[in-house]
């Protein structure tokens, strides 16, 4: 009785000859990687615009007390209640 | 500035290790260059496309692994060394990805398929189609967990030894051999079962 797993190779040898379907990936793989750069740069985007924002309310506050500090009658001014 | 990346790629085609124009397009890849990606995919589409085929037999799982093959070798482009041929190591990748699409189905399935019929035993005297041959291989193969199945698909279909197996997947040639032992054992019993190789 011939050994079943060298049959085996026999049949391999005849199953190496086929030929695999053709593939056409190149359009496909080039969109998704495209796909995938735009989704990574997306976090940065709203990483930047979101410093942008703090940093223009830091100007804000920071201009504020700078008034504040700078003009030693601004502080009079808003406060001091209207007499009478 | 694309030229002089490509330069850069030079050494690695005077080393003969990798040919001209793989090296001139992998170096293009990396500065960006959409249509040099294009070209290594149409120069190793065919190569892959037929090693794919040996992890599934169905032609839309065929065309996704192919694709996920091309992807994963963008990605890790900036790590390719040149210390072996360009085939090599697309080869390597596209190995791994069949390996690990084996593995996810089998944790959906359970570990080892059943064997509920085998496919009629194609005529190897004279030999019948080399179609009818890999089904019956692939359905066969198909019984065992993914690392034995793994080492008997690529010495069944890629002639492979075991040195070349360890090497492709990074394992020890130890293990490779202990596998194929397990996995032959474990064919040898179910087709003599079958009343098959008689």
């Amino acid at each position: 009785m011939r050994d079943a797993v060298e049959h085996l190779e026999r049949i391999a040898a005849v199953a190496r000859c086929e030929q695999a379907p053709r593939t056409g990936v190149a359009a496909a793989v080039l969109c998704e990687l495209r796909a995938q750069a735009a989704a990574e740069e997306r976090p940065m985007l709203i990483f930047a615009l979101g410093s942008v924002a703090m940093a223009g309310v830091f100007a804000m506050a920071g201009l504020y007390l700078f008034d504040s500090i700078t003009d030693p009658l601004a502080l009079l001014f808003h406060t001091t209640p209207v007499l009478g | 500035m694309a030229h002089e990346l490509t330069l850069g790629w030079e050494h690695l085609a005077v080393a003969g290790l990798v040919a001209r124009e793989d090296a001139d397009d992998i170096g293009l890849s990396l500065a960006g260059d959409e249509a040099a990606f294009g070209r290594l995919i149409d120069r190793y589409e065919g190569l892959i496309g037929q090693q794919m085929w040996r992890f599934t037999r169905d032609r839309a799982t065929h065309e996704e692994l192919v694709q996920e093959v091309f992807v994963q070798a963008y990605l890790s482009l900036k790590g390719f060394r040149g210390q072996a041929p360009f085939e090599h190591w697309l080869r390597r990748i596209a190995t791994r990805t069949g390996y690990r699409f084996w593995q996810e189905a089998a944790k959906r399935r359970g570990r080892e398929a059943p064997l509920d019929a085998l496919p009629a035993e194609p005529s190897v005297d004279p030999p019948g189609t080399a179609s009818e041959a890999a089904e019956y291989l692939f359905v066969l193969l198909e019984t065992l967990a993914p690392q034995d199945r793994l080492v008997l698909t690529l010495h069944y279909f890629e002639q492979l030894d075991t040195q070349e197996i360890a090497d492709r997947m990074g394992w020890s040639r130890t293990l490779v051999k202990v596998r194929a032992h397990r996995a032959r054992a474990k064919l040898r019993r179910q087709l003599e079962a079958a009343g098959y190789g008689g």
